[in-house]
This record gives C-alpha cells, structure tokens and sequence, in this order.
C-alpha cells in the first residue's frame, strides 16, 4: 500500500466515523427548547368599514314617523299628521224610554150570543198616549231593538166564550213595511220591534187600538152582562237606528280626548332652537249628526312631559259646527291653529281636549236626525314643511361597553375614516363620550376641532341647494384618550345637528326628497398583540 | 478554455438575474457519476458500473424546500424565552411562498450496459410531491392587517398541488460518437392520489373608504382522497380502484464532449401527465357568486329597525363563499418536470469542476436554480462532491455526496445542504443553528449493488474515461 493510497484509507475512514458520530449523538445536537415558542407578537393596522348609507331625509325622519312623512309635487318634504277621535257622548243626547201600560177595556157583548160562522170583529177601543220625551220631539224612529209586551184578560171568566184581542198600533209599521197588527187569545205575550218603524206626524204619538174578535164557534154561549176584556201593551228596550224630529236644547260634555304625537316626541326637537317657516295646524270637527252643534273647548292645549301650552284657535271657542242636511252625509268644520309656530317649537308629546257640544242653541224647531253610527269627530291634523331652520338639535344614545379583560395595550393608534357628501342642508358634529358607571364623561374620543363629521350642503336665498358639503378626513383618536376606553363603561354618542349656517345666522332651508346624504365611515386601528401561547 | 467558459458563464448570469433560487431538483447528484442514479437526472448519461441493482431501499430521496422562510424568519430570542415575531416573518415573505416536500423510493431498479455504446436502465420508484403557495398578502391581511390594502387590493388565495404515483420505466443511453450521447427513458406512470389547484384566486380590495370587497374563484380537483372522508370506505376493498390512474412520461437527454476536459449536458426529466379516474372529485367557486362587499354597517336599515339585517349578511356571505363540491369526471394533470443543463471541467486528475443550471417546470410555476461542484474520485472506492447551490432563496446551501464503493455494494449519502449540519455541530455543539436557517433540503441515500467498474477509456461518454 503505497502513501497515496494510505491516504484514501484514513480518509474514508475518518468520515465514515464523523458521519456515524454525527448520526448517533443526534439526540444530544438537537436542542428543542429552541423550538418551543412561548410568545407570538403581531401589530396589524386593520382599516375596518364601519357604516354606510346613502340617506335621503325620509329616511333620518322615518325612523320614527315614517307614516306621516310625504312629499309635495314639488319635491319639498313634509310632515302630515292627522289624528282623529270620535265621541259617542252626542247619541247620549237622544234616548227612547220605555212606555208601559197603554190599557184598554173592551166590553163584551153579553146574552146569548147565537153560532159564529167566522171570525167576527166586535167592539174596539183606541187609545191615544204619548212617549215620554222631553225636550226630544220625535216624528220618526227606525227601531233596531226592543219589546212590545201585551196582555189580555176577560172577566168574568167564561170558557165557553170564544174570543180575541187584536192589536193595531198606527204609528208602526212592522219590518216588512206592513200595518203593525197583531192578534191574541191568550192572557200575555212579547213581540220583538226591531226594523219596525215609527212616523207619526204628531210628535211623540203613540196610538193602541184594541178590537174584539168573535172567533168561528158552532155552539151558542152565554155571556153575562158587564163582561169585559181588558187589554195592554208596554214598550221596552227601545233602540234606534235612526231617529228623526227636533231634539231640543240640549248640551252634551264630551268625553276629553289625547293626541299622542310622536313626531314632536323625540329629541330631534328637544331643546333645540327650530323654526318652521310654514307650519299648518288645524282643528277638523266632521259632524255626521243633523243636528246644529255649538262646540265649547273648555280644555284646549298641547302637552309634553313638564308644560303644556294652550292651543289658540280661529274662530275662538265655543265654535258653530256645521251639520249635515242628508242624512248619512258628514259636515267639516275647519278651526285653524293661530299658534302653531309656537306649538311645534314647544315640541309637545300629546294635544288635549276637553269640549262639550250643545244643540239647537236657541231653536224651538227643526229638523233634526241622528243615527246609530253618527258620530262626532275631531280630526288633528298637522303639515309641517320641512322648510325652515333648526339649531342645537341634540341626537345622543348611550353605548355600554366593558374592556376591562382586555390588554389596554393592544390599541396604540387609531383613527376615524369620514368621507361624506352631504346634499342635506344639515351639519353634524360628532362626539363620543366615555363615561364611568355613574355616566360621569371621563373624556371625549374626538378632537372638537375635527368633531364636524358632516358638513351642511350650501343653500341659496331661497332655500334651495346649490352645492353638497364635503368631508373627507381621517380624525385622530388621542392615544392617551383611547387607554380610557378599558376603564370606560359607556360610550355617549352625541350629535349636534344644525341646519346650514350662514355667518351667525341660519337662514330658512328647504329639504327635498331627492337630496342625499352619502355616508362613509370607517375605523383605523393599530394594535400591538402579544399573546402567550 | 475561457471562449468555451463564456457562453456557459452568461447563460448562469441570465437565470441569475431573472429569479434564482426555487427549484426543487437535485444539485450534488448530477456529477456522481458513480452513483447508478445520475442517470435519473439526464438519462444521457452512463454510469461508471457495467451493471448495478436496486432493491427496496436502493435509493430514498426526501426534499423539504421553502422559498419564503425559514424558522429564523420569524422565531425571535428573547432571554430564555422564544417569541414569533409575525411582522419578520412577513418582511421575508416572497409575493408567492413555496413549501414544498417531495419523497422517493426505489422499488426495484437495475441498469446494464449491453454494448460499448448501449446502455439500458430500468426502474420502478414510488413518487410523492406535495406543494403548497403561500401569498405573501394571506399572512399580511393576519400580521399587518388591512389598512396596507387601503386603495389595493390582497392576494390572498393558496394553491395546492399534491400528487402521488408509481414510474415503471426504461431507458436508454447511446453513445453516437466519440462526443454525442444521446439518452431516453419512457414511463409509464400509475398513479395513487391527486390534488389540484386548477384555478384559484381570492382576492380583497380595499377602497379608500375602508369597504371591503372579496371575490373569489377556484377549481380544486381531487383523486383518491375523498373516499377516505367517507364513513365506512375501505380501502382493501378498493385498491384495484387505485390502479385505473394511467399516465405517460418521458426523460430526454444529452452529452456532448467539447474537449478532452469539458463535457456540457442537457436534459429534460418528468416530461408527462397522469390522467385521473378513481374518485375525482371537485371543489369550485363560481367567481359570478362568490363577491361580496362589506361597507359597514348599513344605516339604511339601521334606520329601518332591520335587526335581522346583519345577520342575514352573514348568511349571505357564507353562502355566497361556500364551496361547491361534487363528483366529477376524470381529469388530467402534469407531474412535476424539470430540467438541467450542465458542464463538467477536468481540472486536474480525478478532480472535476461542474456547473448545472437546473429548473422545475409545474403548474405554471418556473423555477429555476444554479448548482457548482468540485468532485473528485479517490480511485475506484470512494468519490466525493462538496457542493454550492443556490435554491429555493437560500444562499446557504453546501452540499455534499459520498459514495463508498466496495463493490459489490456500494453506500452513498447525497444533499444539496448537508455540510452545514456538521459544521453546525462543531461551532456551536448543536445542529440547531442549521436547522433555524434551513429553507432547503435534500438529501438521497441508499445502497446499490453494482458490479463491473468500467474504466475504458474509449467507451466512456464522460472525459475522464478519455484521460
């Protein structure tokens, strides 16, 4: 083996053992505590989208009152809102008492009385009364309930004595247009009155004819003399559907009614400085009575949780309604709001009423008439342009939120991404309040200065728009103020919202259903996560 | 020399230039003309050994490559403790981050030489090749977050590719002339279990606003792997199902003898596709569905009092994104190719000097590599090669090839980043520090029994045969 050789040998051999040394020491080489990761650390900055809309001004009001907000042809937004009550207290006025006991007495033939072939009418007796009505003068009734009762007795008793009472009553006619008439041979008995009628010219008349009926009998009877048959009817339960004539002077207090207004409820309007440049409000009275009506407010006002403010009207209280000729027909009466400016600035909850209603002031006559389903109804009805000027209105909602287990670390920056292009000649500032568990503001999470979120679009002299308010900022959130948010338990949202602002002075401004309010907001936040594994 | 030098020299610069660094082939092989499976990587050439066999274990290969990052890209010491820092890890992100693993086995291989200028190889291997792409923008939407795709848009859409067969193949080396040899191996390929990604794209955009748009498309294939989710399946009751999976492949190759030093090659490896039958199955979005835009919150509704509102735009956003998936019909995928150009210089006896530019070409994805070697041969018995490769990103990768011939057995150890373990080792008592910057890795290792050195001068395509 020469040198050359001796050396490939060793060298084969000397890596031959570095490679088994290698192989077999492994588990000494290889150290895995390098391999166990014990923290994990990241610091993403996430661009987050937060809210969006395309919002026209239906849409902000809507979220409330969405049945009253409406549109003129023009485009300009209103709210309409029409409420309306009924009093049943006017029927109360006209009532049919009951009327019992128009008696007759028939006397009967007497001797022995020879076979009757048919029914034969003997003696009749009629007798003329009156229902009890005062002041009401009535000449017609058309009856949709009620009871005639009637009774026949014959003294002295004689059963061989065939016999019957029949019961004509002039003044009605039964459902079926027909003579009301009805015959008995028995002592007592009920008819139901409902669809017959009452005319009489003279009124209040209530005319009962009793005649005696000698019924078929084959056989002679004797009858002693001083025989006699004594008949009566009563009504009862009398109602009407309609009833006609003079009902007197009259007064009925009505029963005092609530308006419950949401519009004017909420804090769009609450402590805030608004004016509306053509506000409608107005009292609508439809009278579906023929009857004159005079209506005295005594009670007359708009209400909110601690005030309330008296509704001045045109004409002045008591106010001559008017009444329909025909029946089945309704009178409007129109009784404006003289204050109404006022009125939506007091921003009520509810409008109030207490009124009674007097009839035929003054009359001894007429033509009067009243139905079943005649009512007296007083409409509210309020349209409000959306044309005007508002300030210092306030929209706040409160937001819990508990951070507490959370590494008050982890948010190192953050920002609010606002991009808004605003046709609404509405401006917002934003802020967010962060409270303690008391609500005692610990701080505010945007700079005052950049707090004007949504800018106002520009208006001309009249009102109309002529450019869009343009945001476009990403707002700095203090750092210093974010370390709150972990202690904090609620967030306030607060907005003030003012209509365009001209100088010191807003002036009045339109808003049209077709302006938009383009809405973009998002959150950046930078985070520092360390979390062990 | 240097003329001949030059053309080679400018083809390394150009590849160097456009995007080393991404293959996945084998770098230190390629020069071990000992070893019988040199000839796996260009079919042209003829090793040393008039006959070898392989049985089961003749050959495994294992690759790990990671063309984004390494534990150290993102592993942090801090005291005792070790903290993954995701920021890091993120700036030594690529766009497109590659891992991949590949593993090989011989099942039966031998290789003869019938004639001076004929010589023939046969194998039967078991393949496996598991990729997966990693945007760069998946980990930034998670470690930097979304306001970086403010007015952009990320990318966020992983690919798979995973595919599994068995090669029966049989090759041929002919030596035309003195200089010429020229080499085939066709392949018939059986193959086990597929996925891949056909189409993927995912995508988020973000505008100015901070609205978030993501729109997606994919169409994920599968062979042989949904059964296996499937309650009861048995796969001994199945496997003649594995076996309707047929392709074909071929290798092709070249050496050409410039001189009596220089020897330049070329070859092209895994040239075919497999066509797919046995359980294939789809995962698809259809890009006309799945986009949805989240803007925040809608005020609109809000408004409204639409309390049911956010959560029906969860349930459209899971629905809109929720794969489709369902039996399919067969399909046909490549399987992964690659290439390798090469020059070989003697520099002195038994000492040689190679270049090899190597590329893997699958699924759209060309990566390219560059390897240099010194190998030397210690007579008959023992050859060595050290290696430098770049591949995969990595720049630290010294390989290293043993081969002890103690015919009739030979064992041999071969990698394209061994030597720095070792090294390791010695400066710092641990392979750790190996370990923690290691992007890539391979390593083949086996025992063949070879017998019949050839060391005729004349009949060797290789210009040492020649010396």
């Amino acid at each position: 083996m020469n040198e050359s050789e001796r050396r490939k040998k060793w060298l084969i051999i000397s890596l031959s053992v570095l490679c088994a040394t290698l192989v077999f020491s492994c588990h000494d080489l290889f150290n895995s505590d390098d391999y166990k990761i014990k923290k994990l650390e990241v610091s993403p900055t996430e661009a987050l989208p937060l809210a969006y809309g395309d919002l026209s001004i239906q849409d902000i009001l809507s979220s409330q009152d969405s049945q009253y907000v409406k549109v003129y042809p023009d485009g300009l937004v209103y709210l309409d809102y029409d409420q309306t009550l009924r009093s049943q207290s006017i029927r109360d006025l006209v009532t049919i008492k009951d009327k019992t006991n128009i008696v007759g007495v028939i006397p009967a033939p007497s001797g022995t009385l020879p076979a009757v072939i048919n029914d034969t009418p003997s003696n009749q007796v009629t007798i003329v009364d009156s229902f009890n009505l005062d002041p009401e003068k009535i000449t017609e009734i058309l009856l949709k309930g009620g009871q005639l009762a009637y009774s026949v007795a014959l003294a002295p008793a004689n059963p061989n004595f065939k016999f019957a009472v029949r019961i004509t009553l002039p003044e009605f006619k039964d459902a079926s247009g027909g003579q009301f008439s009805i015959e008995t041979t028995g002592n007592s008995n009920t008819v139901q009155l409902d669809n017959c009628k009452y005319i009489s010219a003279t009124a209040n008349k209530v005319t009962v004819i009793y005649t005696l009926i000698l019924k078929k009998n084959p056989n002679t009877v004797f009858v002693a003399p001083g025989t006699t048959i004594t008949a009566s009817v009563s009504f009862s339960g009398m109602d009407y559907k309609y009833v006609k004539g003079f009902f007197g002077n009259q007064t009925a207090n009505l029963n005092s009614e609530t308006i419950n207004i949401k519009a004017f409820g909420n804090s769009l309007l609450d402590g805030a400085d608004v004016s509306f440049a053509q506000p409608k409000v107005e009292l609508q009275v439809i009278n579906q009575v023929g009857v004159p009506t005079r209506v005295t407010f005594s009670t007359l006002e708009a209400r909110k949780p601690g005030g309330s403010l008296p509704v001045n009207i045109s004409p002045a209280s008591p106010v001559s309604i008017l009444f329909p000729t025909v029946m089945g027909d309704s009178a409007l009466t129109a009784i404006s709001v003289t204050n109404a400016n006022a009125l939506l600035k007091f921003a009520p909850t509810q409008f109030f009423y207490k009124a009674s209603a007097e009839i035929n002031k003054g009359l001894s006559s007429g033509n009067n008439f009243i139905t079943d389903t005649s009512e007296l109804k007083i409409r509210m009805h309020v349209e409000v342009p959306m044309y005007g000027h508002a300030s210092h209105i306030t929209l706040a909602d409160t937001v819990e939120i508990d951070l507490s287990d959370a590494d008050r670390s982890e948010i190192t920056e953050a920002s609010l991404r606002v991009k808004t292009s605003n046709q609404i000649p509405l401006s917002a500032n934003l802020q967010l309040y962060l409270t303690d568990g008391a609500y005692k503001i610990l701080d505010s999470l945007i700079v005052p200065a950049q707090s004007n979120i949504i800018k106002s679009s520009a208006v001309d002299a009249a009102g109309e728009f002529v450019s869009a308010g343009v945001v476009d900022e990403s707002i700095p959130l203090s750092s210093d103020v974010l370390k709150k948010l972990f202690t904090a338990k609620n967030i306030i949202i607060k907005a003030h919202v003012n209509t365009t602002q001209n100088g010191n002075t807003y002036p009045d401004v339109k808003f049209k259903s077709s302006y938009k309010m383009d809405v973009k907001l998002g959150l950046n936040v930078k985070a520092k996560i360390k979390v062990d594994l | 020399m240097i003329q001949q030098i030059r053309p080679l020299f400018l083809v390394v610069v150009f590849l160097s230039g456009v995007h080393i660094g991404f293959a996945q082939n084998e770098g230190t092989l390629y020069f071990m003309n000992a070893l019988p499976q040199v000839n796996y990587l260009n079919p042209a050439i003829m090793p040393q050994y008039r006959f070898s066999l392989g049985l089961p274990g003749s050959s495994v290969y294992v690759q790990y490559a990671n063309s984004g990052f390494a534990y150290n890209s993102f592993a942090k010491q801090t005291g005792d403790s070790t903290t993954a820092d995701l920021s890091k890890l993120y700036s030594k992100l690529k766009k497109k981050n590659y891992i991949t693993n590949a593993v090989q086995a011989d099942i039966f291989r031998f290789s003869m030489k019938l004639n001076p200028r004929l010589y023939m190889t046969f194998n039967i291997t078991a393949k496996e090749y598991n990729r997966v792409m990693l945007p760069q923008d998946l980990t930034g939407i998670f470690i930097n977050g979304t306001s970086a795709y403010v007015g952009g848009k990320a990318t966020i859409s992983p690919k798979v590719e995973a595919v599994s067969y068995v090669e029966t193949a049989l090759g041929f080396a002919y030596k035309v002339d003195r200089k010429l040899t020229a080499g085939a191996r066709i392949k018939f390929l059986k193959g086990f279990a597929n996925a891949t990604t056909q189409r993927a794209t995912a995508n988020l955009a973000l505008d100015d606003d901070y609205a978030i748009t993501a729109s997606a498309s994919a169409d994920v294939r599968t062979s042989g792997i949904h059964n296996f989710t499937q309650d009861g399946y048995s796969f001994s009751d199945h496997w003649r199902d594995y076996t309707h999976n047929n392709g074909f492949a071929f290798d092709l190759g070249a050496t050409y003898q410039v001189n009596d030093r220089l020897t330049i090659g070329g070859s092209l490896i895994d040239i075919g596709s497999i066509k797919w039958k046995n359980d294939t199955y789809a995962y698809t979005l259809d890009a006309a569905n799945a986009n949805y835009t989240f803007k925040g919150v809608d005020l609109q509704k809000v408004l409204d009092n639409n309390s049911d509102y956010l959560k029906n735009e969860g349930d459209t956003l899971q629905a809109r994104f929720k794969f489709k998936e369902g039996a399919r019909g067969s399909y046909r995928t490549p399987i992964p190719g690659k290439l390798y150009l090469s020059g070989s210089y003697k520099l002195k006896a038994n000492i040689y000097g190679g270049v090899l530019l190597f590329a893997e070409m699958f699924r759209g994805r060309f990566a390219p590599g560059i390897s240099t070697s010194v190998h030397r041969e210690f007579g008959k018995r023992f050859s060595t090669s050290l290696s430098y490769t770049i591949s995969n990103n990595a720049y630290n990768n010294i390989g290293l090839g043993l081969s002890l011939n103690l015919a009739p057995i030979q064992i041999y150890l071969v990698g394209d980043n061994l030597l720095r373990a070792p090294l390791s080792v010695l400066a710092h008592g641990e392979v750790n520090p190996y370990l923690n910057n290691m992007r890539y890795f391979n390593l083949r290792a086996g025992l063949n029994f070879v017998f019949g050195w050839d060391k005729s001068p004349d009949k060797q395509p290789h210009p040492q045969k020649q010396l």
